[in-house]
């Protein structure tokens, strides 16, 4: 999920307080258009929907619109699962031991049940090493490659798509990293988190996701290295859930790995944000480690993505400056600003024959404009 | 002997999800989906379970305290609806 435009702050409080399990006063009074469109931009559509068919004095028109969208919701995760085991039973069988990520994984580990976890895509963790078989087994199940920059220092991610009946079924975005900003790309590792990986049993043998201490240090770092410290009521609540029922070791575990991998500040700020919106408990000993952890060197250059003034060129400079050398950043930079040429055809002139050097002059000035802007995230 | 149309099947192209009472049925073939309320949802459960329609009919006397008549058209109702979205089909091997 990209960025999107800042939500209302009355409205997302109203819905969190729906999936506390509270009936707000001011639910009598929302509009419905606005209070579904609401819902489905901070991913709690179906979450809301379960708790308002479960109460009394809820109005028709509001209860009917928001099961209505939530109907749907669960038609198009029981294809995009029937698709995902059939991409997890082929990539398994290519050797390429795929972890399931993020919503992917939590819609089958943590929620009730996986409808209630609403996601754009399906996130796979693979060895770097697998990513050409991962790529040959995809295709041959007749997912295309989407649209998208790549390069080696750009993207630690490559999406996939697969098309039935004219409409988008699934789509696959298969890291072999796990944020693309350098900052966060080897906070944990392909071999850490398979070694501790956990069975998800209802997706059959093949599939594995991370331990909860995994999941729930992901969780903290995904909102904030790629979604800049947004507030999105499903993100916290992915935090809230795995915080919920995780054991004391996995806190520690949890503890530990923030603390020496320098990302104590992100951790603490997902859990602060989660126990405001839902209430989610944490152990004193845990947040006085991330708060100690907070305060070391190691931990300045991330916590500095939680800054409300960041700018996408802040993103850049970071980038450039956690990469090994002058080499690196020059190819990084080319990547930035010179895409491969299918992709600039496809892109910004897919039925057109201007010269690929106007397109790309055409890129870098629009660009140019959205690197300085403020995170649009921040304004809420 | 048997009559045939008393006999129904889920094809493989149909998935289903029950919603703690509720249902969502999804034919992958065409894309479209079906919603079942509470009731639907249980006869749907037992159209799964037994495929025999009389045995389905048979349950529905017992659970929701109805005569024959009514669980019959009620439950032919919802097996022609099913049949016409192609979310079941006529076991014609029964």
């Amino acid at each position: 999920m990209n960025a999107v435009p800042a939500p209302s702050t009355d409205l997302s409080a109203l819905l969190a307080s729906v999936v506390r399990d509270e009936i707000p006063a001011g639910l009598n009074s929302c509009d419905p258009d606005r209070f579904t469109t609401e819902a489905e931009h901070h991913g709690v559509l179906p979450l809301v929907a379960e708790h308002l068919r479960q109460k009394s004095g809820i109005p028709d028109q509001l209860r009917t619109r928001v099961a209505d969208a939530a109907a749907r919701g669960v038609a198009v995760d029981l294809a995009r699962e029937y698709e995902l085991v059939r991409c997890l039973e082929a990539l398994d069988r290519a050797g390429c031991a795929p972890l399931l990520l993020k919503g992917a994984q939590l819609a089958y580990t943590h929620y009730p049940r996986p409808d209630l976890r609403p996601r754009l895509d399906t996130d796979l963790l693979i060895d770097a090493r697998h990513r050409s078989e991962a790529h040959h087994t995809l295709t041959s199940l007749g997912y295309e490659v989407a649209d998208s920059v790549t390069g080696d220092w750009l993207m630690s991610q490559a999406t996939y798509l697969y098309r039935a009946n004219d409409a988008q079924v699934h789509a696959v975005d298969v890291h072999w990293k796990i944020a693309n900003a350098h900052l966060f790309t080897d906070v944990l590792s392909y071999a850490e988190l398979a070694a501790s990986a956990v069975a998800i049993p209802a997706l059959g043998p093949a599939a594995r996701g991370l331990s909860d201490a995994h999941a729930l240090l992901l969780a903290c770092v995904h909102r904030v290295a790629h979604h800049f410290d947004d507030e999105h009521l499903i993100w916290l609540y992915d935090i809230h859930l795995i915080a919920s029922r995780i054991d004391i070791g996995a806190w520690d575990r949890f503890a530990e790995l923030a603390a020496a991998r320098g990302v104590g500040a992100i951790c603490r700020r997902g859990l602060e944000r989660a126990a405001e919106k839902f209430g989610t408990r944490v152990p004193e000993p845990v947040c006085d480690a991330l708060d100690r952890a907070a305060t070391r060197p190691a931990d300045r250059a991330t916590a500095a993505y939680l800054a409300r003034d960041r700018r996408h060129v802040d993103h850049v400079v970071s980038d450039l400056r956690a990469l090994p050398g002058w080499r690196a950043r020059a190819q990084l930079m080319r990547e930035h600003l010179f895409p491969s040429a299918r992709y600039m055809r496809d892109v910004y002139a897919p039925a057109s024959a201007a010269p690929l050097p106007m397109l790309y002059a055409w890129r870098i000035v629009r660009g140019a404009r959205r690197w300085f802007m403020r995170s649009p995230s921040h304004t809420a | 002997v048997s009559d045939p149309k008393r006999f129904v099947r889920v094809p493989s192209a149909v998935l289903s999800r029950d919603l703690q009472g509720e249902a969502v049925l999804l034919q992958l073939e065409t894309g479209e989906y079906f919603g079942l309320d509470e009731t639907g949802a249980r006869i749907w459960q037992l159209i799964v379970e037994k495929g025999n329609l009389e045995a389905v009919e048979a349950a529905l006397c017992d659970e929701f305290d109805v005569d024959a008549a009514v669980a019959s058209s009620d439950l032919n109702t919802l097996v022609d609806e099913l049949v016409a979205r192609k979310l079941i089909e006529i076991d014609e091997r029964a």
